[in-house]
């Protein structure tokens, strides 16, 4: 049985169709990230996990059963808002003490409670201030005792590290996911940021324009993206037009004008027919920079922007430019002919865009 | 020519705007303090000093005496007219926020946002017309042959025309009606900049729609439903048009006195001393709802 199970929903706001024909299953102690860029609706389809929207068509399921009828106050999820949402009348007590007081606990057990929660995201001493004396990572941490206080089936979050700043969000990042783990608790996450979805989810769904483009672990999503708006978001940044020639093995054989015959996993569920446009990607950090000559194919390196880890090049190789990151001491000289090599396994051929995710 | 390129330079130094404007907030302020210390605080001074003085010959004149204030407390007509003033106004700030809550809830969560403007004049429409014009045609409805006890014989109601004109029941009336949109739209703005993911927060947190009421939204609104008590207070307590027009001349109220006292008995020390009696009580009753204002926080944000 799995916590919450989305079937077949579909929203519209007016003309705009916000959710698409969306199912997705979420199995108990799972990390899942809906993951997009905005307006992808992958706020949507949280919201109406949480109850505050309803879907035109299609269901919900959480433990099993329909909630399609159920206000939010009936559903076994909480939500983490962006915003926190925290109650600025109360102090941090009383906000994390509310769904306790609404499940009418005994005041003794509330107050166990509280404290506790209040340990478990690491807040121990702030209880009696209220939420306006508290930072941004402070904030956060309440909504999510507040939240997880009341020891819901799901918890939802939407974008709950959105308006941290870069350093507070790694860290939460990481204790988020531990504290995720640690009690085993399902979350159903949404963020537009890619780095923060590889890094803690068990299971990353990527939405556009109200569809799903792809499911999968962020190692089969990173690696092996199935379309080419999943390669994009996800940051590959060499995307090359090509044409499919065949399968050798499980490898796909494509033709490139500039390139010449290349091979990479096919990664789009459908094999097309040959000679029809498919997308090679090659990532970045995956391509070597060697002498002339000795790799797949010689370019000259144009252009190379210092990034602190990494830096990156752009090799012009015809009329392709080939973004490559390197590390380390730069052996070549702006100007060079260079080679560039890869590894097959390491290239994916993704299918021409599907025609009905067009729109 | 030089200055005129560089404005901000003082002694060949560039001066931040910021300095500037707060090196000289003493100038900027000066007209407006001017014009309250000529028009309001003088007044206020010599309204509060010639309670302290005699009428001798039928002129003013300066004096400290407590005689005024001793002649007020120790006449129970004066006492029973406070009290009556009191009550009335307490009774309009109760009853405009039982009629202008739910309106205003209405306005700022259930109607739609394109359809507030309309409504929102609507509102506001009745404030353009004279509000002596409005207590006048109170009469016509509320009078013992008015359309409204017209109305409830017709349908067989009431047997007896209700006795409600020249009774501090129209007065009250009157009030409520002058004072309605004051407390509606305070109310609107408050609830209106509630954050609407609170509300869902708290029902996402197990509270239904009535728990969620009393447990967010009217805390959260507290700073709306103080602001506007005070206003109903002071124009309520101060008013003589509703209490004259509609309420008869049985029943004095407080403010009457004091119009009695200036243009019937032209007793001026009088006057001043029931209008700082006036502001006394005013000032409070503002100064009990502020406390209250900082005792719920309503206007933290």
């Amino acid at each position: 049985m799995f916590d919450v199970e989305v079937r077949d929903i579909t929203k519209r706001f007016g003309r705009v169709l916000a959710v698409d024909h969306v199912s997705l299953a979420v199995e108990k102690g799972r990390f899942v990230t809906l993951l997009g860029p905005s307006g992808c609706g992958k706020t949507t389809t949280l919201r109406i996990i949480g109850g505050f929207e309803t879907a035109d068509s299609g269901s919900v399921l959480i433990g099993g059963t329909a909630a399609d009828e159920l206000p939010p106050f009936q559903r076994d999820t909480s939500m983490v808002f962006q915003d926190y949402a925290l109650f600025p009348h109360m102090t941090v007590e009383d906000n994390v003490a509310f769904g306790l007081r609404m499940r009418h606990l005994p005041d003794k057990e509330i107050r166990q409670k509280v404290v506790e929660a209040l340990d478990l995201v690491d807040l121990p001493d702030v209880g009696s201030r209220r939420p306006s004396q508290l930072s941004g990572g402070q904030r956060q941490r309440v909504a999510l005792a507040r939240s997880l206080v009341i020891q819901p089936l799901v918890l939802l979050l939407d974008e709950p590290l959105g308006a941290l700043d870069a350093k507070t969000r790694k860290q939460m990042q990481i204790e988020l996911k531990n504290l995720q783990k640690k009690l085993g608790q399902t979350f159903i996450y949404v963020t537009h940021d890619q780095e923060e979805a590889l890094t803690m989810s068990d299971v990353m769904m990527i939405m556009n324009a109200g569809r799903v483009e792809q499911v999968g672990t962020p190692s089969e999503i990173y690696e092996r993206p199935a379309s080419r708006f999943v390669a994009d978001f996800l940051g590959h940044q060499n995307l090359i037009a090509a044409k499919f020639m065949g399968l050798d093995g499980n490898l796909a054989v494509v033709a490139q004008e500039e390139l010449g015959q290349l091979r990479g996993v096919f990664t789009s569920g459908r094999v097309p027919l040959p000679g029809s446009d498919v997308v090679f990607s090659v990532r970045g950090e995956n391509i070597r920079i060697g002498a002339p000559g000795a790799g797949l194919v010689d370019g000259r390196l144009v252009s190379r922007v210092y990034r602190g880890a990494i830096t990156r090049n752009t090799v012009r190789v015809g009329s392709l430019e080939i973004s490559i990151e390197t590390t380390g001491p730069q052996s070549f000289a702006i100007g060079d002919l260079v080679s560039l090599d890869w590894q097959d396994r390491d290239c994916v051929v993704i299918g021409e865009e599907r025609q009905e995710s067009g729109g | 020519m030089a200055k005129r390129l560089a404005p901000n330079t003082k002694g060949g130094r560039p001066v931040k705007t910021g300095q500037f404007l707060r090196g000289s907030a003493g100038l900027w302020l000066a007209p407006i303090a001017g014009w309250q210390l000529l028009f309001y605080l003088a007044p206020v001074a010599y309204v509060f000093l010639s309670g302290f003085w005699t009428m001798k010959d039928f002129r003013l004149t300066p004096s400290w005496t407590l005689a005024n204030y001793r002649q007020i407390l120790s006449e129970p007509m004066y006492y029973r007219a406070y009290v009556t003033s009191l009550g009335l106004s307490l009774g309009t700030v109760a009853l405009t926020i039982a009629l202008a809550y739910p309106l205003a809830y209405c306005l700022a969560f259930i109607v739609p946002r394109k359809h507030r403007p309309v409504l929102l004049v609507a509102l506001i429409a009745p404030f353009w017309t004279n509000y002596l014009v409005r207590a006048y045609s109170w009469q016509t409805i509320l009078a013992n042959s008015g359309v409204l006890n017209y109305v409830l014989m017709a349908l067989g109601i009431v047997k007896a025309p209700v006795e409600i004109l020249f009774t501090h029941r129209a007065t009250t009336i009157g009030l409520v009606h002058y004072l309605l949109a004051i407390m509606t739209l305070n109310l609107y703005t408050t609830l209106e900049n509630i954050e609407p993911r609170l509300l869902e927060a708290s029902q996402d947190l197990g509270a239904n729609r009535l728990q969620t009421f009393f447990r967010v939204t009217l805390p959260l609104s507290s700073g709306g439903l103080v602001t506007g008590s005070m206003f109903i207070f002071v124009l309520a307590f101060a008013d003589f048009v509703s209490p004259a027009v509609l309420g008869g001349q049985m029943q004095r109220v407080f403010p009457q006195l004091v119009v009695d006292a200036v243009q019937w008995t032209v007793n001026w020390p009088v006057a001043s001393a029931f209008a700082v009696i006036m502001v006394a009580t005013i000032l409070l009753i503002a100064g009990l709802l502020g406390r209250k204002l900082n005792v719920t926080g309503g206007a933290v944000k």
